[in-house]
């Protein structure tokens, strides 16, 4: 009788188990189920908390549900899918724990030490089992570019996040250099086409408010196709634009030009234009305006303007002598038997 | 005072003044303050030789003394930063000959030459016995090579800008005296600062503390009451000179006056404040009174160039028109402001402890107007007549407009070259005199409707658009204060002096260095001390390069480390290590590198002309001068001339440092 109406109960559940399962898959990725929920949603017969214990008790060994402890002292399931639990069948005990854990870090990774710490697994052992999880390709190892040195593992199937990437400035964990100069470059001329008057092009020049998405791309129609010509014309005719002036671009321009102009497949966020004008501002080539909300670029000097090369002490041999601390009349370096000033006067 | 301040400044006495007063000077640097039978025992010279040597430093100012009343001892000391005005002569000259004439210009080298001068004397030396100061000037000019201008006093003399009448001698003389770059000479002026200041103070505690100081309250009173005191003997001999120095009522001789010259000095006058138009109208009647001794003011002349600096600063960055109306307001402030650094200013109290000056816009287009219309009067559509137009046009339109007018206006001016050459061409269309209603018209809007009245209305638009993009730049050239006359401008000199320093040191560190060092340095500035790892984060860049940079910048002493042990033992492993960057530091650096370097380039001038000494004796015998191609041989003159052009640059070169020491010590 009893067996029987466990038998029963049982084969109950499994039906039960399926269809919970199944409508607990329908929901978002990841998401996280309670008690209440999953009555809730109508499949126990009665809504009977013991039920939903044996069913939910039946998937967790299956290794189709989790539970989660909340901070409150509540538990949470969150269900997994069917491939992902089938992994863990064919896996060792250690194996699938260590997977677990793995798994639990998600984009982030673990590092192997702390691994080891978690699954209290001697190293010989922890080392096996990562390999045979590597060899099957469930896990994978990647670099964090802020431990250079440390063995990170994360799932396979997951692209590492930025913060163990870097960041788009980083191509196989190392800062790209050309990349973000090149960014930078760009931006600059894009800032400097918008922040001075031109005679040439004026009645189609954007002036206000925000662009378009048709003033963008002729602005970048007009960018793309004569840079060099427009580059040198300008030069010499930079004319600023008058007082109040509020059509510098914004980082929101920036951002739009630069993911419309397809300069790059990376994909930049607001944030990482606003850093690369930071660096801009850094390098002097371009200034906050309208009270920081924009750019605007650093007005040069026209070429072969004396003015913006050096000044007079660099321009002298002493500013740039290596040896200018030694030189003395009657030490080792003098003035009047100097190398440099030769070369210099000879000119 | 530093070890290449003090070489620079013997180099340019030696140069100038001859060995014998380098001797002496360089025994005071070395020494301090002497008498004189110490002198003579240090510098190992025969008392009458020495005071040879000494009187020519006092006359020229670079030697102070001063007799103290308790043991009538009389005690020299040298001054070095007199000392090294002597390298700005030649850009002294040149100033006043842009502002004031060529003849002012004569007449401030014969002042330079001088060290001081009664103005009689300065007149007989005209006047009665020119021969006399055509050969000082030329003996002076001979040895003045420095300022590379050596035939100036001379030429000025006997070119056609030769003073002709007293008149015009004390007309100069009075312009300069009331702008300020000739100065009265007093007493004072020849004492060390320290025994100034002993002296005020002896007096001070004799008069209000006759019980003896007592307690820090009463020390503060005295300081304060010095201070007050040594203030008001400086300007005293200013506002005495505005009193009795100048009698008026000795009337020019009827029919001399040149009056295109005449009406071109008034109008480039403008250092005048705007009460004194009628006082300037009688200008050319005013005779100095004789027996005034006058010497240059080099203050003076320090905040003319910093204004000089600040006009390029802000062509460079906003453009040659802007940068014309900025030197027309900083003129005009000009004669607001005594001197660049004020020692004697009450603490916490920049500037004198005075307001910073200011001044409207209207006042301001009374002035410059003139130059607006010049550069529009080039430019060939009627920019003005399309201004008028706009007034009725929407904003935004109008906007529109006015870029189009300032295109044409700015890039007029642009054409002209640099701001001097535009500078040059304004003075010579005032100077064609056809505005005899100039006084008219000076201040206040004539009434409306007028064509003149409108045109004035836009020009001042005009004026104001210029500075409210000044006053918009990052570096803030001027700042509103007032709503008064369409707009109150003043500037901020102290903080436009640091963005100057900035820029300069930041100029340098990229010639030096690279572009990395110099975002690195940037980086520093705005944020203040930071961790490598945190630099390399926000300047993107690589943590190596970054270390590279850094590392090569802190050798050279640009940027500092600061150390943070995160335990007591200061383990090198457990201390956080943060760069910063010190300006006041840098500062002090590279002042002392542009000494040695200006030392050096006059070291090596003197070397490149050692060499030529056989040639340059035959070059300068009185048979050969003027027939120099008849006596030399073609290899001699291309000798001559290659020293010739060795020495222009390096003297150059030593004009330019001092362009660096103005900005990092004086302004």
């Amino acid at each position: 009788m009893a067996s029987s109406s466990i038998g029963s109960a049982s084969a109950d559940n499994s039906g039960l188990k399926k269809a919970l399962y199944e409508k607990c898959l329908q929901a978002p990725a990841n998401q996280l189920f309670n008690q209440h929920d999953l009555l809730d949603m109508g499949i126990i017969p009665g809504g009977n908390p013991s039920t939903l214990m044996q069913c939910v008790q039946a998937l967790m060994d299956e290794g189709l549900a989790k539970v989660l402890i909340q901070p409150d002292g509540s538990a949470v399931w969150r269900m997994v899918k069917q491939e992902d639990a089938n992994k863990y069948k064919i896996l060792s005990p250690d194996e699938a724990l260590i997977y677990s854990h793995i798994e639990s870090c998600g984009r982030e990774g673990i590092w192997t030490k702390n691994l080891k710490n978690k699954v209290n697994i001697h190293q010989s052992v922890l080392n096996r089992c990562i390999k045979s999880l590597e060899s099957r390709n469930y896990i994978k190892a990647i670099k964090n570019v802020k431990y250079p040195t440390r063995k990170i593992y994360m799932l396979a199937s997951l692209t590492p996040s930025e913060d163990i990437t870097g960041g788009p400035w980083f191509t196989d964990s190392e800062l790209d250099n050309e990349f973000i100069s090149a960014l930078l470059d760009a931006i600059e001329q894009f800032v400097t086409s918008k922040s001075f008057y031109r005679s040439t092009a004026v009645a189609e020049k954007p002036r206000k408010g925000k662009l378009s998405q048709a003033d963008i791309q002729e602005a970048l129609k007009n960018e793309f196709e004569t840079p060099k010509l427009r580059h040198t014309k300008a030069r010499s005719s930079l004319l600023p634009f008058p007082p109040g002036y509020k059509g510098y671009p914004t980082v929101q321009h920036v951002a739009n030009w630069v993911s419309l102009a397809g300069i790059t497949d990376v994909s930049l966020g607001e944030n990482d234009i606003r850093q690369l004008l930071e660096v801009l501002c850094y390098d002097g080539r371009v200034e906050k305006a309208t009270g920081g909300l924009a750019y605007k670029a650093v007005r040069r000097p026209a070429e072969g303007d004396e003015a913006g090369s050096g000044n007079g002490l660099t321009e002298a041999p002493c500013g740039r002598c290596p040896v200018f601390n030694l030189c003395e009349e009657g030490g080792p370096v003098s003035a009047s038997g100097c190398e440099y000033f030769n070369t210099w006067l000879e000119i | 005072m530093s070890q290449h301040a003090l070489e620079l400044c013997t180099l340019l006495v030696d140069d100038i003044y001859g060995e014998l007063s380098s001797r002496v000077l360089s025994t005071l640097f070395r020494y301090g303050r002497l008498t004189v039978s110490q002198l003579s025992q240090k510098s190992l010279l025969p008392l009458r030789q020495l005071k040879h040597g000494l009187v020519v430093l006092i006359q020229q100012h670079l030697a102070l003394h001063y007799t103290s009343p308790d043991d009538g001892v009389t005690y020299y000391e040298a001054d070095w930063k007199s000392n090294y005005s002597l390298v700005r002569a030649g850009k002294v000259m040149r100033l006043v000959e842009e502002r004031f004439g060529e003849a002012a210009g004569a007449v401030i080298t014969n002042l330079l030459l001088q060290g001081h001068v009664r103005v009689g004397d300065l007149a007989d030396a005209y006047g009665l016995t020119a021969a006399e100061t055509r050969g000082n000037a030329k003996g002076g000019g001979a040895s003045h090579g420095v300022n590379g201008r050596v035939k100036c006093g001379d030429a000025g003399i006997g070119a056609e800008n030769q003073i002709l009448t007293l008149g015009q001698l004390h007309c100069i003389l009075h312009q300069m005296l009331h702008s300020g770059y000739i100065t009265q000479v007093t007493e004072e002026q020849f004492w060390p600062l320290v025994d100034h200041r002993n002296h005020v103070e002896r007096a001070v505690k004799r008069e209000k503390f006759p019980g003896g100081v007592k307690g820090p309250k009463q020390k503060q009173e005295l300081e304060e009451m010095v201070r007050e005191k040594m203030r008001k003997s400086r300007e005293e001999a200013h506002s005495k000179l505005e009193v009795n120095g100048v009698s008026r009522g000795v009337k020019r001789p009827a029919g001399d006056t040149t009056v295109r010259r005449g009406g071109k000095r008034v109008k480039l006058d403008y250092g005048f404040e705007i009460g004194h138009t009628k006082e300037e109208d009688n200008a050319e009647d005013t005779f100095v009174n004789e027996n005034l001794v006058i010497r240059v003011n080099h203050e003076k002349f320090v905040v003319a160039f910093r204004n000089q600096e600040f006009v390029n600063l802000s062509e460079k960055r906003i453009g040659s028109t802007t940068a014309l109306v900025y030197a027309e307001l900083l003129r005009r402030l000009e004669a607001r402001i005594d001197r660049c650094k004020d020692d004697l200013a009450p603490p916490g109290m920049p500037d004198g402890g005075e307001e910073s000056p200011s001044i409207s816009t209207l006042e301001l287009s009374a002035t410059l107007s003139k130059d607006i219309e010049l550069i529009n009067s080039i430019g060939k559509a009627p920019p003005i007549k399309v201004e008028a137009k706009v007034q009725n046009i929407s904003a935004s339109r109008r906007k529109r407009r006015r870029l189009e007018v300032g295109a044409s206006v700015v890039g007029d001016a642009s054409s002209d070259g640099d701001e001097d050459d535009a500078e040059d061409g304004n003075i010579s269309a005032v100077d064609s005199g056809s505005d005899d209603h100039w006084g008219d018209e000076d201040f206040g809007i004539p009434a409306l409707g007028s064509p003149l009245a409108r045109d004035q209305k836009n020009r001042m638009a005009e004026i104001k658009r210029h500075l409210q993009l000044l006053a918009e730049d990052s570096y803030h050239f001027v700042r509103l204060v007032g709503n008064r006359g369409l707009g109150e401008w003043t500037v901020d000199f102290e903080a436009l002096t640091k963005i100057l320093k900035q820029v300069e040191l930041e100029g340098i560190i990229t010639e030096r260095f690279d572009g990395i060092a110099t975002r690195l340095v940037r980086v520093l500035t705005e944020k203040g001390k930071l961790d490598e790892k945190q630099v390399s984060n926000i300047s993107l860049l690589k943590q190596k390069e970054t270390r590279a940079a850094l590392t090569s910048l802190y050798e050279s002493g640009f940027i500092q480390l600061q150390e943070v042990p995160r335990d007591a033992n200061r383990q090198p492993s457990r201390t956080i290590y943060l760069w910063y960057f010190d300006m006041e530091r840098c500062r002090q650096l590279v002042l002392q590198d542009c000494y040695k370097a200006m030392a050096r380039c006059l070291q090596r001038a003197n070397t490149e002309k050692e060499k030529m000494r056989p040639l340059l004796a035959k070059a300068e015998r009185t048979d050969v001068v003027g027939r120099e191609d008849h006596y030399l041989s073609k290899i001699e003159r291309t000798a001559l001339q290659n020293w010739r052009e060795k020495e222009e640059r390096l003297l150059g070169q030593v004009a330019r440092l001092d362009r660096l020491v103005g900005i990092f010590r004086d302004y």
